[in-house]
């Protein structure tokens, strides 16, 4: 759904006021900036850090507070989620790498660029299949917290828990039809905000996003 | 979505660059399976303790408030040394200047663009610091709100609503509805400023305005725009569709466009009557308040004729008329005057005596 007038630029230049807001020192914008990322951002590191509630949450500490270093550097050309996202991104990375030349085991197939999973099924095709297992986990994540809340829940309730439209009409205590518009409405609303987080982070994934005047945090 | 569903063509044919002709149902369940594939990959969201957040936030906001000053105190630094800069050039051309050794004060004050005027149905607490560009306005269930733009324009926020004043002339409308009003106050001066456009964005499109009376609504699937006067532009992804005072535009989320025709008074304008601030009748004419009362119910004024209407813009009101509301103008302000009204499809017919209007 791209143009102007998308519900994705919609929050795109709603994230670029808000970090206007942010820059100018406004406390109801502090708020909203971590009311609408925090949980986000953590969720995102647990998926890419097996879970672990103390790593991530060093992790994610470390991310905010180079992102809060580097407002005047985001753009909005991707969602402030996406940019966060993409700064832990780098900072996973780096922890990593500081844990591997320390001689300690790291998992490398899933966290490193180097060594680029398979992917199977729909989604093997073109530019996807350079994008690694915990790389698209990690955009659909992001996609997923982009959406109405229910949205997320109806999606999850059909493709994690095969619920039947008749089991989430009954969730939604409405008729089949309405749930069936529902599920319809949350699967493009979802289509959308998965291709315009994947157009906000580019082909290669996070790599190709741009944060600012460093990249990483090694 | 064009690029993930030809890639997905591209994964059962061999050249992905080929041209696929399918049904609409086979298109529709490839899609389907790859949003499934998609979210079976992510797996359920996992679940972050509140105290994690918690924690999260103090330390983040400690971090922030540090860089916030920081950011101040460069700016500080950097208006001293211009003041030196320019200080030291008077003195340089020989004029003797008095230095008081006070600095520039600490904060800088944003200027206010909007002004509370009432709240309907309970409470409502304004920001601290009064409704500057990104005031953040919420109203609960009941609720609603009337504020004034700088300029003029009347701004009203229905019940279970979230908008955010951009700036003088922007709205972001984030959910519920909003009302404006950018045309005359009072029958006299216009408020708004002419031919500046007032923009509604919203997550589904972004309506602009000249000169008009619109209503603009926001649900997860929606946005609607009504019209009861003027002109309004509703830009959307695909499109860009004119309204005018009668249209009530329906946008979905997939970018449909329904058009249907309204009555511009009673129905779904009722939240904006009873919204409406009171006007301060003392002294003004009987005229100007009858447009006044036109303006917030959209009833038309029709005078029996044009030497009645002549005659009503010389009566003057004085006495207790507080807290009037506009559609008590007829029954309360006209027979004190001598004259009869009778409201029939949204108009308001006026007359000097009972029988042309069929008054009882």
């Amino acid at each position: 759904m791209a143009g102007a007038y998308s519900p994705d630029a919609f929050r795109m230049r709603q994230d670029r006021l808000l970090v206007q807001r942010l820059l100018a020192g406004d406390e109801a914008a502090f708020e909203r900036f971590a009311d609408e990322n925090f949980t986000g951002l953590m969720r995102f590191a647990l998926s890419r850090l097996s879970y672990d509630e103390a790593l991530a949450q060093d992790i994610v500490q470390s991310t905010l507070c180079t992102a809060i270093d580097r407002l005047e550097a985001f753009r909005g050309e991707s969602t402030l989620l996406t940019w966060l996202c993409g700064i832990c991104h780098f900072e996973i990375r780096g922890h990593f790498r500081r844990h591997r030349r320390r001689g300690q085991e790291v998992e490398l197939d899933d966290q490193l660029p180097e060594s680029p999973a398979v992917v199977d099924g729909a989604v093997a095709a073109g530019p996807f299949v350079a994008l690694q297992d915990k790389e698209m986990q990690g955009l659909v994540l992001i996609a997923l917290e982009q959406l109405p809340e229910r949205y997320s829940e109806i999606l999850q309730w059909k493709y994690l828990e095969e619920a039947s439209v008749k089991d989430i009409a009954e969730r939604l205590a409405v008729g089949p039809k309405a749930a069936e518009s529902k599920l319809t409405r949350a699967r493009n609303a979802f289509r959308g905000a998965f291709e315009s987080v994947r157009k906000g982070t580019g082909d290669g994934g996070f790599e190709g996003l741009r944060l600012g005047a460093q990249e990483g945090s090694d | 979505m064009a690029d993930i569903d030809a890639r997905d063509k591209g994964s059962r044919d061999p050249s992905p660059e080929a041209a696929i002709s399918e049904s609409a149902a086979s298109e529709s369940a490839t899609t389907e399976d790859q949003v499934a594939s998609l979210i079976r990959l992510a797996g359920p969201k996992p679940s972050v303790s509140p105290q994690v957040l918690s924690q999260l936030r103090a330390k983040t906001q400690d971090h922030w408030h540090r860089k916030v000053a920081r950011v101040r105190r460069r700016r500080q630094a950097t208006r001293r040394r211009w003041l030196a800069v320019a200080a030291a050039i008077v003195v340089a051309a020989g004029t003797t200047l008095l230095w008081s050794g006070r600095g520039p004060s600490d904060t800088v004050a944003v200027a206010t663009i909007a002004r509370f005027e009432s709240v309907f149905g309970g409470n409502w607490e304004a920001p601290e610091q009064g409704l500057v560009p990104g005031a953040i306005l919420t109203t609960k269930p009941g609720v609603r709100l009337a504020l004034r733009l700088d300029d003029g324009v009347s701004l009203r926020l229905d019940g279970a609503s979230r908008a955010v004043l951009d700036g003088p002339r922007t709205v972001t409308l984030e959910q519920g509805g909003v009302y404006l009003d950018t045309g005359p106050v009072d029958g006299t001066a216009p408020g708004g400023s002419e031919g500046a456009s007032l923009e509604v964005h919203t997550p589904f499109g972004l309506a602009r305005d000249i000169g008009t009376q619109f209503e603009v609504r926001v649900d997860e699937a929606s946005l609607q725009v009504r019209v009861r006067e003027g002109q309004v532009r509703v830009k959307t992804a695909a499109a860009s569709h004119q309204a005018t005072a009668g249209d009530h535009l329906r946008v979905a989320a997939d970018g449909t466009v329904e058009r249907r025709r309204e009555a511009t008074h009673g129905g779904p304008w009722s939240w904006v009557q009873q919204t409406a601030p009171t006007m301060d009748l003392e002294g003004k004419s009987l005229a100007a308040a009858l447009r006044w009362m036109a303006r917030e119910t959209g009833w038309r004024v029709d005078y029996e004729s044009a030497e009645l209407a002549q005659e009503v813009e010389g009566i003057l009101i004085h006495g207790a008329v507080q807290d009037l509301r506009p559609a008590e103008v007829p029954e309360v302000l006209l027979p004190s005057s001598g004259l009869y009204s009778a409201l029939h499809r949204g108009s308001l017919k006026v007359c000097a005596s009972r029988e042309p209007c069929g008054a009882p």
